[in-house]
């Protein structure tokens, strides 16, 4: 079986995935510089874009790159920071307190 | 997925930085102290993300809508690049609470795990500093963040260098950007 993922350059959000079997893929347009069509394996697919918020945007693109750093950031906090908690109510009305005493209200004339 | 793969994945840290902050982290949440700070502040003209000031003003608005203003010491959150004089019209920073100051506010044991549950940066919005020479023991409160004039800060990195305490080393910096990310970006985990 084969993948292919095609799209118009003109709506890149219009994905179709086509399921074919070993006949060949005709009537396929793809965007530079994605695989030509002969290069295809039956068992070997590489992506070049990702795919997020329902958005094809191209792997080595600017965002791809921005989304992937901040996930590769949230993966080694949530090793790092796994036992991590909110803080408390009693502790946050001791943050209230402290800034209360002291930063100084400035009063609005109403 | 391990701590060492998903270091080795994060493209935000530089490739020969890798195995050194690998091994820095061995010891976390503890031995920070020994790694977290650069011996000099990074740049005497430029701001840096994560550097540490002194007196700055500072402003939230209470329950009443009422303005609250103080100084405090503050840690520069924005972008470094942002940050540069005449970019970004305002800088973003964050007031850093010393734990000695804190301390009036004990009430019975509460501060007490309160401090040994921030030293393990085990609190999402806060992240741990340890004492280093005249600077106690204290943190950032991620969960206030407030804006000033990129002119007025960069004056002040300027003019009165003094009050640039400390800049983060390499590794406290990834550190600070993983914990700032973690805490503004975690997925919350669904309550029962």
């Amino acid at each position: 079986m084969q993948l292919a993922v095609t799209y118009k350059k003109s709506r890149p959000t219009d994905v179709t995935a086509h399921m074919t079997n070993l006949e060949p893929i005709v009537n396929v347009q793809f965007r530079y510089p994605a695989l030509l069509p002969a290069s295809f394996s039956d068992t070997h697919f590489q992506p070049e874009y990702i795919i997020s918020n329902s958005r094809i945007i191209e792997k080595t693109s600017k965002q791809a790159l921005e989304i992937e750093a901040v996930k590769t950031l949230i993966d080694i906090g949530s090793i790092l920071f796994k036992d991590s908690r909110r803080i408390s109510p009693e502790e946050s009305s001791v943050m209230h307190s402290y800034f209360k005493k002291k930063y100084k209200k400035i009063k609005k004339a109403r | 997925m391990t701590l060492e793969d998903a270091i080795n994945q994060a493209n935000i840290i530089l490739p020969e930085h890798k195995e050194e902050f690998l091994r820095q982290l061995e010891e976390f949440p503890y031995g920070i102290d020994k790694w977290l700070y650069s011996n000099t502040i990074t740049d005497p003209k430029s701001l840096y993300q994560g550097d540490i000031l002194l007196d700055l003003p500072t402003c939230f608005i209470d329950e009443d809508g009422d303005t609250v203003e103080g100084q405090d010491v503050v840690a520069l959150i924005s972008n470094t690049c942002d940050m540069q004089f005449g970019r970004k019209e305002v800088v973003t920073v964050s007031p850093i609470v010393s734990f000695k100051d804190l301390e009036e506010y004990r009430a019975d044991d509460i501060m007490e795990s309160t401090f040994v549950a921030i030293r393990k940066n085990e609190i999402f919005n806060y992240f741990y500093l340890p004492p280093k020479d005249e600077f106690p023991e204290s943190f950032i409160d991620f969960s206030k963040m407030i804006s000033i004039n990129n002119t007025y800060i960069n004056n002040i990195k300027k003019e009165s260098s003094e009050r640039c305490l400390l800049s983060l080393s390499r590794y406290g910096f990834y550190l600070f950007l993983i914990k700032l990310t973690y805490h503004l970006a975690r997925m919350e985990k669904p309550t029962i």
